[in-house]
């Protein structure tokens, strides 16, 4: 086993795609993320964070130095600061190998017919008047109970609260029968990342995640009753990268990098060679840590306190429950920076850097409705 | 012994002379047409003339007498004057029962007249002249028993003549300086002048012809002039062409407005050609008062429609373009194609220079594609989305 630090800092993108009520849908996701264009005239991201790092001026801040991209933890600290190893590629300004692609067969829908589930066994109260005899009382009234307010909020109960059924139980909030079932095959994750090693010297290195592939099998091609086997893999990416035409012959300066000056042969340098003296390729960046994909609804009951006990009700006002539509996340998990800096680790607050985000969903089935947005639909 | 010629002569004279006496002369008395003057008592003076074997009174300074009698002898038996002009006081005018040739004497009853070519001839040389009196309502009718011809009214204020029948003029003019002319019905007239409508029309309405009755001009105008030099022209051509033509003498304003209470169609042989000038050459069509289709009729023809627009063909319908083909919504391209052949989308751009456009080009954000045959069924769709996280570190520099 390499070695393993599992502090994750991420820069979630999430885009949410509004989806009718049980519609069948299978198609493909891509998501294409890569190192910005704006950074087009520097050194990908390995080498620019070495040279800077290494350079007397100019600086790699803290919140990517001491990010989970590239340091170790001991505890809740970072590792100290440490020189990246140098990767050679100095002025080639290959920022673009920076990317990681995704393809996702991505099936499933949700079902919001089974609704919130009711409570048995639980105190219930209906109306001012029993929510205010509750032990304690969740009500009251200075008007011989024309009138009814909260006791946490001071405000008086709508229409809506009086006419609906609130459940004492603090700790069992509704449940609610409504659930996605979103599954997603990752087909293919092609990057330039997958090779990199914690160097000997010392110096820090490139975490890279893996995006998990998940696969239900038998032995043989029989009617089985029994579960089937699991079996996981943990992609870091796949992809040949082709140093020879069909004939066998190399691949020269017209397709790869080449060393040198001019003054004489160079040497065609491919992503898996190890021409920096080291064994690792594929030493590049990735952008992304995770893709997870999920369906979520509109599901908050209301809620009101006294004490250390509490009502909960899905009619009330503020209660939310939306039984026609859902999203169907497409959660990127971006590698995010150490807000925190060198000190400790912190949540990320921002991407560790720029970089463009390509989604592509077609799916094929029971709706052609869908409508997208950055935060999840309430409408 | 026979009569001399000199002796017929006077015994003829005296056969002719009147005779005079008493009493109403025999029957047997005188002859066929001889004239005797008698003084019949209760009569006065009676003028006899013998007529088929009878005396008849023809006159009396009296009053006639009640019958005619016949006498047995018409002769005088005195030795009286004989001869009228031996007569005493010949110019003495004591018998008011005549008319005076100088006319001096009116008449007392009616005149009759027994006709014939020139029965009344004036002959003075100067002036002659028929005078009836005044403020009268009929001062003078020419009639047929009571069915009046010529009606002269008198009547102050409403002085006219009145006529009873048809006026034939025949070939002659009729010329005067103030004629009007009010009601009935010319059935025919020919006009060789200028016939000229009088400046005081506020009583004309309407200028009207019975059903099926035309205007015919040849090669003259109708010209109306309802300002200063300001007019509207009608007129025909050759071959029958129709020119309507208006001028405002100091602008542009001579609109032509046509008004019409029920359909209004142009059905013309040929072309039809609405040619429009200067800048405001929208050719438009209406709908109650509300513009529907307005035809930008200049060097870049637009067809501007208010409303709901459908194209409604009862075959194909084809849009064939030299250039490119475009389809706006809200002033921005949503189809376009190319000369190319291609068809861009959403404002799609060319290929870039070097590159080629494909057959469809679309340029769409997020929402690029989506068929399907009907909720739950046959649905395909493709939606792209494009994000840079918000918040990021800069690159190291």
């Amino acid at each position: 086993m390499g070695s393993i630090h599992n502090n994750i800092q991420i820069f979630q993108i999430k885009k949410y795609i509004k989806i009718p009520d049980r519609r069948l849908f299978s198609g493909l996701l891509y998501v294409n993320v890569v190192n910005h264009n704006d950074n087009n005239s520097s050194d990908d991201f390995i080498q620019q964070v070495h040279d800077i790092d290494d350079a007397s001026s100019g600086s790699v801040s803290d919140g990517i130095e001491y990010s989970s991209a590239f340091a170790g933890i001991t505890g809740s600290t970072p590792n100290s600061a440490q020189t990246l190893h140098d990767r050679g590629r100095n002025n080639m300004k290959t920022s673009f190998a920076d990317y990681d692609c995704f393809v996702f067969h991505v099936c499933g829908g949700m079902t919001l017919a089974g609704g919130p589930v009711t409570p048995s066994g639980l105190t219930n109260a209906q109306g001012g008047a029993q929510l205010a005899g509750l032990t304690p009382p969740m009500a009251q009234t200075a008007d011989s109970g024309s009138t009814y307010t909260w006791l946490d909020t001071s405000a008086q109960l709508s229409s809506a609260d009086l006419s609906a059924t609130w459940y004492q139980n603090r700790s069992n909030p509704y449940g609610d029968y409504c659930s996605h079932f979103v599954k997603h095959h990752l087909l293919s994750r092609i990057n330039n990342a997958s090779g990199h090693v914690k160097a000997t010297d010392g110096s820090r290195y490139f975490k890279h995640r893996p995006q998990l592939r998940r696969k239900f099998t038998v032995s043989d091609d029989q009617h089985y009753a029994s579960a089937s086997s699991i079996s996981n893999e943990y992609v870091m990416s796949n992809g040949t990268y082709d140093t020879k035409t069909s004939n066998g012959t190399d691949l020269d300066g017209k397709n790869i990098i080449t060393l040198g000056t001019g003054n004489s042969e160079g040497a065609f340098i491919d992503l898996d060679n190890a021409f920096d003296g080291t064994e690792d390729g594929n030493t590049y960046y990735s952008p992304v840590d995770r893709v997870t994909i999920y369906g979520e609804h509109q599901f908050a009951p209301a809620s009101h306190f006294a004490g250390s006990s509490g009502v909960w009700s899905t009619a009330g006002t503020g209660a939310v429950h939306v039984s026609d539509y859902w999203d169907l996340v497409v959660d990127i998990g971006l590698r995010g920076n150490n807000a925190n800096g060198s000190s400790s680790v912190g949540t990320s607050n921002k991407a560790i850097m720029k970089s463009q985000v390509n989604v592509s969903f077609q799916p094929f089935g029971e709706t052609q409705a869908f409508n997208v947005s950055d935060s999840a639909h309430t409408s | 012994m026979a009569l001399t010629r000199e002796e017929r002569k006077l015994l003829h004279q005296k056969s002719k002379q009147p005779t005079f006496g008493t009493g109403k002369p025999e029957s047997s008395e005188g002859s066929n047409g001889d004239l005797s003057f008698r003084q019949v008592e209760g009569s006065g003076t009676v003028q006899y003339v013998k007529a088929q074997g009878n005396w008849v009174a023809v006159a009396s300074s009296g009053e006639m007498p009640a019958i005619r009698t016949t006498g047995s002898s018409s002769m005088g038996t005195g030795g009286g004057v004989t001869t009228h002009s031996s007569l005493n006081g010949l110019l003495s005018d004591d018998h008011t029962q005549y008319l005076l040739i100088d006319g001096s004497r009116a008449m007392t009853g009616d005149l009759n007249i027994g006709g014939g070519d020139g029965a009344l001839t004036f002959t003075n040389a100067g002036e002659n002249s028929i005078k009836i009196p005044n403020n009268q309502a009929s001062a003078l009718i020419i009639e047929e028993a009571n069915n009046a011809y010529l009606t002269f009214v008198t009547t102050d204020s409403g002085e006219k003549i009145t006529l009873g029948k048809k006026l034939e003029a025949g070939s002659i003019e009729i010329e005067g300086s103030a004629f009007d002319i009010n009601g009935g019905d010319v059935s025919a007239i020919t006009i060789s002048g200028d016939l000229t409508w009088s400046s005081d029309q506020s009583s004309v309405t309407s200028l009207s012809l019975a059903d099926a009755k035309n205007i015919n001009l040849t090669t003259g105008n109708i010209i109306l002039t309802p300002s200063a030099s300001d007019t509207i022209t009608i007129d025909g051509a050759t071959n029958g062409v129709l020119n309507i033509t208006t001028v405002d003498n100091a602008g542009a304003g001579a609109n032509i407005n046509i008004t019409a209470d029920g359909a209004i169609t142009i059905d013309s042989a040929n072309n039809i050609i609405l040619d429009t000038a200067g800048a405001s050459n929208d050719v438009i069509f209406k709908n109650g008062g509300t513009e529907r289709f307005a035809f930008k009729n200049d060097s870049t023809p637009e067809l501007d429609v208010t409303g709901e627009f459908i194209l409604d063909g009862s075959a194909g319908i084809t849009i064939d373009s030299v250039g490119e083909t475009s389809i706006k919504t809200n002033g921005s391209t949503v189809v376009r194609a190319s000369t190319a052949g291609n068809l861009f989308l959403h404002a799609a751009a060319n290929a870039p220079t070097g590159y080629f456009a494909f057959g469809i080009q679309m340029k769409k954000q997020i929402y690029h594609f989506s068929t399907g045959y009907a909720d739950f069924q046959e649905n395909f769709t493709m939606l792209n989305i494009y994000k840079e996280p918000s918040s990021f570190e800069a690159y190291p520099s």
